[in-house]
């Protein structure tokens, strides 16, 4: 693990991330946001070592809850908890492919959601239509979010030689040739 | 070993940020956005709207562009110059009236929307505590009251709408009749939604707000301009805030209630005006 190049590459993937997140603005047609933090932090949680992938997630968290006007820890917590569901189904998802990104980043908006909603002492919105119309809309943004943010991020650690591709038929999966 | 200690260390100390200066990430995060979402304002500005020039084969829609910022700020200009002549008016009759506090307007490009969560009905502005911004000062269009300023870095601040569920605004209905007075109500935000009719979806259709507290024994007739009523500590006296629609007893019949749909179109929102007052509270 070199820390000479995870720090500067996160620090990276998760400004651009949050950058494009708060440009792309939400509209009448698709009022929730495209979640390229939480994409980037799921990229994180299953490439990078523990502490570097929980680093991830608070930032991540951090600059969503900043940039979003949220209460302070209300996306940290939720990403460190989806990091450890993460691990628990490490054996399904053997590697931070774009397919296992792009389901788990759509899954996880929806999670975020709900799970902002809870913080915010917002229960009464889940029986409305809109509410749940807004949840319908999550998990397209998040299929979005998730393969570009995949994708970006595999782009960026093969640029920096974080991760070096390697043939199909050695049988070892890319994203664990340099833990 | 070592250098997981260190992520150790680095993933505490950004906890700790986040717990006790959590106001400081804010700013920090904005500032480090700034300069890359004020790019893309200038590129629009400029790059992408000759471009669109050239591709129109007419010079007109840069000229067109530039022009409508003008007449923006005119017509700005004309506001405030009409409503300080019935203040003249007004205080003539009165006499020994204190003179109104300094204030000016200040143009400033909408940078993003809603931020990253897209919870509250908000937008950044590219103008911030540098340019005399604070929190506090109200932001308006020539077609009316956009929203407040909440929450400042040196240059950017976000900017509550009117829309937005946690809005309160002072507000009067302009002439509305002989003999009844002034009615006054306070106005809350709605949120947005799509429009339930599917053929509008893809129209940016804003729930109507709720203007709250008008006196019961008066019915205000459809398409009244309601306007800020210069009480509370923000908004001054007189601006636009949208239009009456329909009102109705409130549920324990004590005061009235209208819906009142806002004058300007926030979805359209490019550019705003801050009123930066210099000391004190507004002039009017």
């Amino acid at each position: 693990m070199r820390v000479d190049m995870q720090l500067p590459v996160l620090a990276f993937t998760l400004l651009m991330a949050a950058l494009m997140q708060d440009l792309i603005p939400a509209t009448a047609a698709f009022p929730v946001k495209l979640v390229f933090l939480t994409a980037a932090a799921l990229y994180a949680a299953l490439t990078r070592p523990v502490w570097v992938a929980l680093t991830a997630a608070v930032w991540a968290g951090g600059l969503t809850d900043a940039l979003g006007g949220l209460p302070p820890l209300c996306t940290p917590l939720f990403l460190m908890l989806l990091y450890g569901a993460v691990r628990l189904l490490q054996r399904v998802f053997l590697e931070a492919g774009l397919l296992q990104g792009t389901l788990l980043t759509a899954a996880a908006a929806a999670a975020q959601w709900l799970w902002t909603r809870l913080w915010l002492h917002d229960g009464a919105a889940f029986f409305s239509l809109d509410s749940l119309k807004a949840l319908g809309y999550t998990v397209p943004a998040g299929l979005l979010a998730g393969f570009a943010g995949f994708a970006f991020c595999g782009l960026i650690d093969r640029l920096s030689g974080l991760v070096t591709p390697v043939k199909e038929g050695h049988g070892i999966l890319w994203a664990e040739t340099d833990r | 070993m070592k250098q997981a200690k260190r992520w150790v260390w680095l993933l505490a100390a950004s906890l700790g940020v986040l717990v006790f200066w959590h106001a400081g990430v804010g700013v920090f995060s904005r500032e480090a956005l700034y300069p890359y979402e004020n790019a893309k304002v200038w590129l629009e500005r400029t790059v992408w709207v000759r471009l669109q020039a050239v591709l129109s084969r007419a010079r007109s829609a840069a000229r067109a562009s530039m022009l409508e910022r003008d007449v923006a700020r005119l017509r700005m200009a004309l506001a405030e110059t009409e409503a300080l002549e019935a203040e003249v008016a007004r205080l003539r009759a009165l006499l020994d009236f204190s003179p109104p506090i300094p204030c000016r307007w200040q143009a400033a490009p909408v940078l993003s929307r809603g931020g990253t969560a897209a919870v509250w009905q908000s937008v950044r502005l590219a103008k911030g505590s540098l340019h005399g911004v604070r929190k506090g000062d109200p932001v308006v269009v020539p077609d009316g009251v956009v929203g407040r300023v909440v929450d400042v870095s040196p240059h950017t601040c976000e900017t509550m709408l009117i829309t937005d569920p946690n809005s309160r605004v002072a507000c009067e209905l302009e002439t509305p009749g002989e003999g009844v007075g002034v009615v006054r109500g306070i106005l809350y935000g709605g949120g947005a939604r799509p429009a339930a009719d599917p053929v509008l979806t893809l129209l940016y259709v804003v729930e109507p707000l709720r203007l709250r507290y008008l006196a019961r024994d008066f019915e205000p007739p459809p398409r009244t301009r309601v306007v800020t009523s210069g009480l509370g500590p923000t908004y001054p006296k007189g601006l636009t805030v949208g239009y009456l629609l329909e009102s109705s007893l409130e549920s324990d019949g004590l005061s009235r209630e209208a819906a009142v749909l806002p004058a300007v179109d926030m979805a359209a929102l490019d550019e705003v005006f801050i009123l930066t007052r210099q000391g004190g509270r507004h002039a009017r």
